[in-house]
């Protein structure tokens, strides 16, 4: 059966703590009346609740009153009676009486419970009347709880229950199996963001702790966060929640719930202003109660029964206010209640030996964004950069810890010093004021290797300890400040890249002249063409001073030069033959070799009977020369 | 070899010029520095930027300005020029303990980035021989290089001596120019910058609304890192980074 409890508040009812406990509950009654929040009074391990099933019910529904007693023997347990009903009619004078045993944390709790149901006379305002638990020899006493009693029509539609528990069972094979899930609410399940201020000051401490309340009953399973929880502005320190929690029953307006804590979160805000914190939010699957008393429906039908539930908080606003007026220069953003101590490993050494000075700051507040705290010491001593040590306790509700500067100073002068104090200094927002809170100083004595004591105002090079050096009377040597950088400049590429060009064409060139002095064809034949063009040119001008016989000659000297030098053979004592016969080995066509032969009989005629050659004659020979010169180039290869 | 004339005319010429100024800088050097000695610190440093006017610098200059800058309690500035002194002057034992005296003063203590092996054998390097004398030696060795192989392509002369100094010099340029460019283009020693206004808000973005990363204080050494119009983004000696505006920052 589902039951919606709804707790009541109780009163102990002692004797012999009778006026301070009737004081109480009286102040309970009057805050219950008030604000309508129930309380609950245990009486040493023994724990008594009382609830309803619903704070509003139909005119043809019933009310379950339920009075639930841990922590106490069955024996010592006298079977209360029920409470006069109001607008409300008993339907059992015998209550229903349930066991049940529970081990938390290893201890064994056996609880009770009776319960009684009421039927409601008619709509309006119904209350039950406070009654009277006895357990051993102790009374407790109910207070009245109130009930609204509205129109059936009012109520949501809920199914019948079935009567037959086999009906259902074969109605499951049928379409009018229809039984209706049960709706979860805000009100069955919800998570509740709680801070612990909501108006802070900047970089106060802020515990942001996120409860899971569900009604009793529902079960919950692979709940999972779903969004990154944020909290612009904040600087955020998690703080430790159970794993496994064990849900604690609390009641919340009247019913009864299960409450888990999802998260703990000490917030600080960085900034002044308003500032706000996301909702958090979970996704997981919920198993609500089914009303029906078909128990092997209630048996099969389970997995069908875990619903989706999507569950947010609601965001939080923190009012954050900027650090008040007339903070101390030491003050870098503490704030919270810290505590500060100092240490010094001793007091006593020697030149070029180091001594560490710890300073712990230690108490509630932003340890992690704290800065280090000043400290000059004097220029006898060479500071290193401090180490700084974090502890942070994540237990309880709010994050606390200290934080360790350990200052190594190496002496580099002997004589008597003294460490000036170091100041911290922190906004209390319990106190509203500044804190400042100072170290003792501490006398350091440094002994070695300089022979006599320095002075404290002087190193062992002169210079004053705790100033700068005086200036210099002398201007030294003048340079000119640096200009671009070398590697900018051009003419570093250009004096690398010219010479290496020159490089080059200076190794092509001498591998040309090596191969003009070894190989005998290749020179002639790159010799071949710049010699035909000369000897060309020598018979133009031979022609124009009328020398026909010389013409000739030069003009079967260029031809046959070329000739020579391009098969890289001797031109001299070659006969026609032997000519003709190696231009037709080196392919030259039948055209070009019959032209060739045409000139060097012309040639032949013009040298040994130069008659009938007027200048036009001369000339086409001196053309045919060109051009059986540049034919036989192209055939026979080579460099023109 | 007219061309090589002209260059050495053009060399002797410019330091001449700079030679006829340093009569006028270090008349305004001395003259900023009796100031210095009275207490005029004002007057002083105004003197002593006369005296670098003309592009000339010197350690003392640099040290003798920033002990004015402390005097009036201007620690970046101060900061800023006992760096560029100490960079002129390392050894210089009255910078050093000046710059860790004003160091003393700065409000800001973070941890230090180890730099990588290779950056610390450049550093290394670089300190022996400055980058600029690096490129000269390897261009130098490469023109001797050069011509050593032209006696060689030519056959002017071949001897076991010419040989070794082909390979000597082959080595010691290909050394000298490979750690010269590569010092140039990947300096071991960053743009550093000083900071010179109480305090400096860092951002996460060049945008004035953009989330505050940092805020640092003056006399702080950091790393320029890139420049964008006004915005120069930092580094931190803890490695941390940030967006601020240029006109709190001194280049040393």
């Amino acid at each position: 059966m589902y039951f919606q409890l709804t707790r009541s508040t109780y009163q102990k009812t002692n004797s012999s703590r009778w006026s301070v406990l009737t004081l109480s509950w009286v102040l309970g009654v009057s805050i219950f009346t008030l604000i309508g929040i129930p309380y609950t009074v245990t009486a040493q391990s023994v724990k008594i609740s009382a609830s309803i099933n619903d704070s509003t019910i139909g005119t043809e529904e019933g009310l379950v009153y339920t009075i639930s007693i841990e922590g106490a023997p069955g024996q010592d347990i006298q079977t209360p009676e029920a409470p006069a009903g109001e607008g409300l009619s008993l339907l059992q004078s015998i209550p229903n009486t349930r066991s049940n045993v529970s081990i938390i944390n290893g201890a064994v709790t056996q609880g009770y419970s009776y319960s009684w149901t009421y039927r409601p006379t008619g709509a309006g305002i119904a209350s039950l009347g406070s009654t009277t638990v006895r357990v051993a020899n102790t009374v407790y006493k109910t207070n009245p709880i109130s009930v609204t009693i509205v129109p059936q029509s009012q109520r949501p539609t809920r199914t019948q229950r079935r009567r037959d528990p086999f009906a259902s069972l074969f109605s499951t094979l049928g379409p009018q199996n229809t039984e209706e899930l049960p709706e979860l609410t805000d009100r069955d399940i919800f998570i509740r963001a709680i801070p612990s201020k909501t108006s802070v000051v900047q970089n106060e401490q802020v515990t942001i702790e996120y409860q899971l309340f569900y009604r009793a009953g529902i079960q919950l399973r692979q709940s999972r966060l779903t969004d990154s929880w944020d909290a612009e502005g904040f600087w955020r320190e998690e703080l430790e929640v159970e794993t496994r929690p064990i849900p604690e029953i609390v009641v919340e307006n009247g019913l009864r719930y299960n409450k888990i804590t999802l998260k703990r979160a000490a917030v600080f805000p960085t900034r002044a202003g308003d500032l706000s914190i996301d909702s958090l939010r979970i996704e997981s699957e919920a198993l609500i109660p089914t009303s029906s008393q078909d128990p092997f429906q209630r048996m099969f039908s389970t997995r069908s029964r875990f619903q989706p539930v999507k569950l947010g908080s609601a965001s939080i606003h923190i009012e954050t206010a900027p650090f008040p007026e007339g903070a101390p220069a030491s003050f870098s953003g503490a704030v919270g209640s810290y505590s500060f101590s100092s240490k010094i490993d001793r007091t006593e050494l020697e030149v070029g030996e180091s001594i560490k000075l710890t300073v712990t700051v230690s108490g509630s507040g932003n340890l992690a964004t704290m800065d280090t705290p000043r400290f000059n010491p004097p220029a006898a001593f060479e500071l290193y950069e401090p180490q700084v040590e974090l502890n942070l306790n994540r237990r309880g509700t709010r994050l606390t810890g200290s934080k360790s500067f350990s200052y190594v100073l190496v002496a580099r002068t002997n004589g008597n010093f003294e460490l000036p104090s170091i100041e911290f200094s922190a906004y209390d927002p319990r106190s509203g004021n500044y804190k400042i809170m100072r170290s003792d100083p501490i006398t350091v004595s440094i002994t070695g290797s300089a022979t006599t004591p320095m002075s404290v105002t002087a190193t062992t090079n002169g210079l004053p300890v705790d100033d700068v050096a005086a200036p210099f009377s002398d201007a030294g040597e003048w340079s000119n400040k640096k200009g671009a950088p070398l590697h900018t400049a051009a003419w570093p590429y250009t004096v690398l890249l010219l010479p290496l060009l020159f490089l080059s064409g200076l190794f092509l060139y001498q591998r040309h002249e090596d191969k003009l002095a070894g190989d005998i064809s290749y020179a002639r034949n790159r010799r071949a063409h710049p010699l035909a063009k000369k000897n060309l040119k020598k018979a133009v001008a031979l022609l124009e001073a009328g020398d026909t016989i010389a013409f000739f000659a030069e003009l079967e000297r260029a031809v046959m030069g070329f000739i020579g030098n391009r098969l890289n053979v001797s031109e001299r004592g070659l006969t026609r033959q032997q000519l003709d016969e190696s231009l037709r080995r080196a392919s030259v066509s039948d055209d070009i070799r019959s032209r060739l032969s045409d000139l060097l009989n012309v040639c032949d005629q013009g040298r040994f009977a130069p008659v009938g050659f007027g200048r036009l004659e001369l000339e086409a020979a001196s053309e045919d020369a060109a051009t059986i010169i540049v034919a036989l180039s192209s055939i026979l290869g080579g460099k023109r | 070899m007219k061309i090589l004339s002209c260059i050495l005319l053009l060399v002797f010429s410019a330091a001449l010029m700079s030679r006829a100024q340093v009569p006028e800088a270090t008349q305004a050097f001395d003259r900023a520095t009796r100031l210095l000695n009275q207490g005029a610190y004002s007057e002083a440093v105004l003197a002593y930027d006369e005296a670098s006017r003309d592009g000339l610098e010197s350690a003392a200059l640099y040290y003798n300005r920033a002990i004015a800058h402390y005097r009036l309690e201007q620690i970046g500035e101060s900061v800023l020029y006992l760096r560029r002194a100490e960079s002129l002057d390392p050894d210089d034992l009255k910078i050093r303990h000046s710059l860790s005296i004003v160091s003393s003063r700065i409000e800001d203590h973070f941890s230090e980035l180890p730099a990588p092996i290779w950056t610390r054998l450049q550093r290394l390097l670089v300190s022996l021989i400055p980058v600029n004398l690096l490129l000269i030696s390897g261009i130098v060795l490469y023109l001797v290089l050069v011509a050593l192989l032209v006696v060689y392509i030519k056959r002017i002369a071949e001897n076991d001596w010419l040989r070794r100094a082909r390979y000597v010099c082959g080595i010691a340029a290909g050394f000298f120019l490979f750690a010269g460019f590569t010092t140039s283009f990947w300096p071991p020693f960053p743009d550093e910058s000083v900071v010179l206004v109480d305090e400096l808000v860092l951002y996460e973005r060049p945008d004035e609304q953009a989330s505050v990363s940092e805020r640092i204080h003056e006399g702080l050494v950091v790393t320029t890192i890139t420049k964008a119009g006004d915005w120069i983004f930092i580094q931190l000696p803890n490695g941390a980074q940030g967006w601020t505006t240029s006109d709190g920052l001194g280049a040393i």
